[in-house]
């Protein structure tokens, strides 16, 4: 059992600990990964780079090649597949290739789409509703302080 | 990422394994396993913020989903809980968080993989055995769970016989 001084400070510690990850986070991570609008703001940097990422496929074109506007998180970036690729407008897709951005698109060297997105999102809200239901079947909320309903 | 119900449903086949195995109290906390199953999901809240606000804090919210932190998340998570409860709340939510991260550990790497080693190191792994979107991981889970439920019901006294110390 915990007196409650060392309850307060195992929650500082834990909260400063958890505080001291995410900015320490926030300042590397930029140096190993780029967003889309540090790509476009630096061309040249970012010419014969690899690219990996998920969003969906806008604006697609299908003839002898795959052209189409990757939107990830809101970001646009064109993108290019040298054959023709059964993509169809809003698909959600991950994408793998080479920045060539001087030219100012990704050439895609590999494709897949997400079929049953809309059925991973339906699965989603059923488990975060069995979730819900076995947490709060055996505990409540009293004093701040979680306690099992049935002690 | 899995489905949701694929890491809930996980949480409670291993806290119903545990107690078939006669580990004490285990189906008492199915409920805390299945929110640390779900818990290395808070990231997703800054996907959400970045894709409808244009706000972008994932460089911040990156270790919400990487072991290192859920594990902090699910030490703040039971540290307010009832002191008699806080060290299996914790327990538990823990085995929820290891199980989230090892369902996304075998996915193709949705956001580049798992930082596992994350805060040692910013490298990504992922097996990439399944696609985020297949329905193989609750097939799979939802098989155990079938076995286990059929073992309960055939047996309601299975972990009675031999009970073992709680986590």
């Amino acid at each position: 059992m915990l007196p409650p001084v060392r309850s307060f400070a195992l929650k500082a510690i834990l909260l400063t600990s958890i505080l001291g990850l995410c900015l320490y986070s926030d300042r590397e991570y930029g140096r190993m990964h780029s967003s889309i609008p540090e790509i476009k703001e630096e061309p040249e940097r970012f010419e014969n780079v690899s690219f990996r990422s998920e969003g969906t496929a806008r604006n697609v074109s299908v003839s002898a090649a795959t052209t189409f506007t990757l939107v990830v998180m809101g970001d646009r970036i064109q993108a290019f597949y040298d054959r023709p690729f059964k993509l169809r407008e809003g698909d959600h897709v991950i994408v793998y290739g080479v920045l060539h951005m001087t030219e100012g698109y990704l050439r895609v060297t590999r494709l897949h789409v997400y079929k049953n997105i809309p059925r991973l999102y339906a699965l989603s809200v059923a488990g975060l509703f069995v979730v819900i239901w076995l947490f709060f079947r055996d505990w409540r909320l009293q004093r701040l302080e979680w306690r099992r309903r049935h002690a | 990422m899995p489905d949701w119900l694929t890491y809930v449903l996980s949480a409670w086949v291993a806290c119903e394994a545990a107690a078939l195995l006669g580990i004490r109290g285990a189906r008492r906390y199915v409920g805390v396993a299945a929110v640390g199953s779900v818990l290395p999901d808070l990231i997703k809240i800054s996907y959400v913020l970045k894709t409808y606000a244009d706000v972008d804090l994932i460089p911040l919210a990156l270790p919400l989903g990487t072991p290192a932190g859920a594990i902090l998340v699910a030490g703040l998570f039971s540290s307010f809980f009832e002191r008699s409860e806080s060290r299996s709340v914790f327990a538990y939510t823990a085995l929820g968080v290891a199980i989230h991260i090892g369902w996304d550990y075998t996915l193709h790497p949705y956001g580049g993989g798992q930082p596992l080693l994350f805060p040692l190191s910013f490298e990504q792994y992922a097996l990439g055995w399944i696609w985020s979107d297949s329905i193989l991981p609750l097939i799979i889970v939802g098989v155990l769970a079938l076995i286990l439920f059929f073992i309960r019901l055939t047996n309601p006294a299975a972990d009675m016989r031999r009970t073992r110390r709680g986590l």
